[in-house]
């Protein structure tokens, strides 16, 4: 059925993706981020479940299994990226939706981010990593007595 | 008899508060509070966190008066924390039976550090707890003050106290020492612990000595030299939110022959299981 899909209407999505991209990220306009699902907007969601990771103690790597999903309105060549890595995690072409597990493993939150292969990101979600224990802040070393 | 005991320690940790919480004969640790806490350097702040929760433990004690039975299952509250203010400190670990350490930093490096504290570090023995000590006096919990030094290889802590009784309850001396470790598999938190705590003829003569005025049918004179308690701790620790840990602990620890040729001693080891889910506090 993607195969079939008919070449104008490709054409037409590509430039909607392109002009959506162009609009959030040179306008600077925010995305939507809340409760592990962003989107740019209704027509585009990114979501991650679960959207967050806890870890006994602030600074310690979080590790999580999570499921990345994601739709459009129109199939095409998409990619999840998210912010530690220039390289995607995982492209799709000529679809409209996608579904991965990624083994998450961060010491610090981070953002995934859905784009047109080569485009900017159509939409945006974070993955929190919180923590039990906060770090300590280390005093300057001193002698208390001797 | 394997009894579900089900006790409030609320009691024992308003003695803690007052500085004399009983603590255990054998796995009093303070590295545990470390080791659990990952920590690789010698860490110094103002402020502290509190761990409150239930804890169930199965325990087997090895010396007769230290529970009510010699094997149980309690369930009781589960209390961790720790409270530093300008070098004085307060710590809180109901999991590894030290119960309550007052005390002050000395001095500190960037991987070592060191403390003068004040801990009870033996329980009360006492036929209020188990009747097969009738006929004994009573062995009181003491209070003993003294150094800690704390050093950090890596993910490796190791701890050295020297402790003296305050209480004149036997004048005696403790020296504690032990080595931990930890590690990070996933989200879980894994550590280990080894201990060797020597306890001078004074403290082996109060607590499982048995006096020419004390012998009984069932209890011998008895005159212990100094002795020793070898332990093995290993634990888990899983966040199950921010604000919530789940955490397991096996502990290990065999008598020397002074302890367990005591009349007191049932077995020449013991150990605990202990599982416990609290609320963290920041």
């Amino acid at each position: 059925m993607r195969e079939g899909r008919h070449h104008k209407r490709r054409l037409s999505m590509l430039l909607r993706s392109a002009c959506m991209a162009c609009v959030f990220s040179g306008a600077g306009l925010s995305f939507a981020q809340s409760g592990g699902q962003g989107a740019a907007s209704e027509d585009v969601r990114l979501s991650i479940k679960p959207s967050r990771c806890v870890a006994l103690h602030e600074g310690q790597i979080c590790y999580q299994n999570i499921t990345i999903t994601w739709r459009t309105a129109f199939p095409g060549n998409y990619c999840v990226y998210w912010e530690v890595a220039p390289q995607p995690l995982q492209c799709w072409e000529n679809t409209r939706s996608g579904r991965f597990e990624f083994d998450f493993q961060s010491a610090a939150s981070v953002q995934f981010s859905l784009r047109p292969l080569g485009q900017s990101a159509l939409a945006i979600t974070p993955m929190r990593v919180a923590w039990v224990h906060r770090a300590r802040q280390r005093k300057r070393l001193n002698w208390r007595l001797f | 008899m394997n009894v579900m005991t089900i006790r409030s320690r609320f009691f024992l940790l308003a003695l803690s508060l007052a500085g004399m919480l009983a603590s255990g004969w054998a796995t009093a640790n303070d590295i545990a509070r470390e080791v659990r806490a990952g920590r690789d350097q010698a860490a110094s702040y103002d402020g502290g966190f509190l761990e409150l929760g239930l804890v169930v433990e199965v325990f087997s004690n090895p010396l007769m008066g230290l529970s009510e039975e010699d094997n149980g299952v309690d369930i009781g509250i589960a209390l961790n924390g720790e409270y530093q203010w300008r070098g004085l400190f307060v710590e809180a670990n109901t999991e590894s039976e030290r119960g309550l350490v007052l005390g002050y930093n000395l001095a500190r490096g960037e991987r070592w550090l060191l403390d003068i504290i004040g801990s009870n570090q033996h329980d009360e023995i006492s036929e209020d707890m188990d009747d097969r000590l009738e006929g004994l006096r009573d062995r009181e919990l003491d209070f003993m003050l003294g150094l800690r030094s704390t050093h950090y290889f890596g993910s490796n802590i190791f701890q050295l106290e020297w402790m003296r009784d305050i209480s004149d309850r036997h004048e005696g001396v403790a020296v504690n020492a032990s080595l931990g470790k930890f590690w990070q598999v996933r989200n879980w938190n894994v550590h280990a612990i080894l201990t060797y705590r020597h306890k001078s003829a004074r403290v082996m003569e109060y607590y499982v000595g048995v006096r020419e005025d004390e012998v009984t049918d069932r209890f011998s004179a008895y005159s212990p030299g100094a002795g020793h308690i070898s332990g093995l701790e290993v634990g888990i620790t899983l966040p199950l939110s921010e604000k919530w840990i789940l955490r397991s602990t096996a502990q290990y620890f065999a008598l020397s022959d002074a302890m367990s040729e005591s009349p007191l001693a049932t077995e020449d080891a013991g150990g605990r299981l202990l599982t416990s889910v609290t609320r963290v506090f920041n």
